[in-house]
């Protein structure tokens, strides 16, 4: 039997605004997988250690504040690190284009911007497919 | 009005009883020289017609004068606004005088509901002086509600009476409906205490803005006033009536039903089982006469316990609609506010 995939989402930074990331919860949720939300205020390091305490197939982050850079590039660095490969980074937000493009790169997944339909963050997160574990 | 009337009287007065000895004078020093008599004829001619002319003009001046309205004489009469606010409100406060005591004390009560989304009513039934008493229970406060149409004039005993029965029922404070006046010393002993008074002109205008579905004029620190007119479900005829279905957020699947209580452009109310965990998020799928289907994402805002009925009320807001859903809903609302109204109407006037 295919296990449901787990997935951590997080707010890092003081931004408040978390109905998005909530919803975006709701419908993972709703699609069977395992949804694990850490809440506001988060650093990437409690991100990351609570993505290998939960064994986490998905780390969903939510930057709003246009920190974006800084916070993907410091949980990839961690990740790093600790030698973790098979764990896919992804998020939303206030993203433009070039930074996406940059964020890349560096191996960030696909990131959504506002206005995102919940059908296509959904399916991207359910069909994707680590390449190893 | 009435200054200028005698104003004119006395000019007017003035003007003949200074005119005529003259005039008498002029024709007797014409009549008595060596003039021909082309001339003195001339001269007591125009005299004559000056005499007409100037009683035609002073009596032109009297008739205007005296066709004023007797109302515009009346020394109780302040300015133009308050005649034209009084005249419309006067109907409503027609129509209220006319209702039996229960259809006025309903309207009352409807009006409260309307402020108050989360009311919850106790009837006490009649009151120890006449009309009708509620207890009306609002963020964990009570208040007593008294209604009474069938009388013109409360005096300051009426209110010490009631004053004495909201300490004894233990309330946070009371509110006196009527469609009469409060004497000066009732508002006096009304002003002393916890006691909110509603006379007919108040009522009047409750009344107009309620049927009238505009935001209420009634406006006190506890009271809110409405951003979206909610239209309350439970006037629809049951074929035509809204309806609501609640679904997941992905792939919209439909979960369950639930029953609508009022809806309005912002969101909904609606009625579900105690026993059902509703999520904070969800797809609501809106249904509207006679085949519209409207999908929108929702976020319960407030809910409250109806021990009564044993089941929670949800308020929930509108996140997000597709432009076109929007429209249809704009267009549903705009259609049936003014047949609700109407509705509303036919039930209340007896």
């Amino acid at each position: 039997m295919k296990k449901n995939k787990k997935i951590i989402l997080a707010k890092p930074g003081l931004d408040g605004h978390d109905r998005g990331i909530q919803i975006i919860a709701s419908a993972l949720k709703e699609a069977h997988m395992e949804v694990v939300y850490l809440g506001l205020r988060q650093t990437p390091e409690m991100i990351v250690e609570a993505a290998l305490k939960h064994r986490a197939d998905v780390i969903a982050i939510s930057v709003l504040t246009g920190s974006h850079m800084t916070v993907f590039r410091k949980i990839m660095k961690l990740l790093e690190v600790k030698g973790i490969k098979h764990i896919l980074v992804t998020g939303g937000g206030i993203i433009p284009e070039e930074d996406q493009k940059e964020l890349s790169r560096i191996g960030v997944g696909k990131l959504f911007n506002p206005g995102a339909a919940l059908d296509e963050i959904v399916s991207y997160i359910k069909n994707w497919e680590p390449l190893s574990r | 009005m009435r200054k200028n009337f005698l104003t004119t009287g006395a000019v007017v007065a003035l003007a003949w009883i200074s005119l005529a000895p003259l005039s008498l004078l002029f024709i007797a020093t014409v009549a008595s020289s060596n003039d021909s008599i082309h001339v003195k004829g001339g001269a007591i001619l125009a005299i004559l017609f000056s005499w007409i002319f100037l009683s035609m003009g002073t009596g032109v001046l009297w008739r205007k004068e005296s066709r004023q309205p007797i109302s515009s004489f009346s020394p109780l009469q302040k300015k133009s606004e308050p005649r034209n606010r009084e005249r419309s409100t006067i109907p409503h406060l027609e129509m209220s005088q006319s209702l039996r005591e229960s259809d006025f004390s309903g309207l009352c009560i409807q009006i409260f509901e309307k402020i108050w989304p989360t009311l919850t009513i106790e009837k006490l039934g009649s009151s120890p002086i006449t009309g009708q008493d509620w207890i009306f229970h609002l963020n964990q406060k009570s208040y007593l509600v008294h209604c009474e149409n069938k009388k013109t004039f409360f005096d300051s005993r009426e209110i010490h009476s009631f004053k004495e029965t909201v300490k004894k029922k233990g309330v946070a404070g009371g509110y006196f409906f009527t469609t009469g006046v409060f004497s000066v010393p009732a508002q006096e002993v009304a002003a002393s205490g916890s006691v909110e008074l509603i006379d007919g002109h108040k009522t009047a205008e409750l009344f107009a803005s309620f049927l009238e579905e505009k935001d209420l004029p009634y406006d006190t620190e506890t009271l809110e006033r409405r951003r979206y007119p909610r239209i309350f479900c439970e006037f629809f005829p049951f074929e035509d009536r809204p309806s609501v279905e609640l679904g997941n957020i992905y792939q919209r699947t439909i979960k369950t039903k639930a029953h609508l209580f009022n809806i309005s452009n912002g969101g909904v109310c609606i009625e579900f089982p105690q026993s059902e965990e509703l999520p904070v998020f969800f797809q609501l799928i809106l249904k509207l006469p006679p085949s519209e289907s409207l999908h929108i994402l929702g976020e319960v805002v407030w809910q409250q316990f109806q021990e009564t009925k044993q089941i929670k009320r949800y308020g929930i807001s509108f996140l997000s609609m597709a432009d076109e859903g929007r429209e249809k809903l704009n267009l549903f609302l705009e259609k049936e506010l003014f047949a609700q109204v109407s509705q509303k109407k036919e039930r209340r006037i007896v």
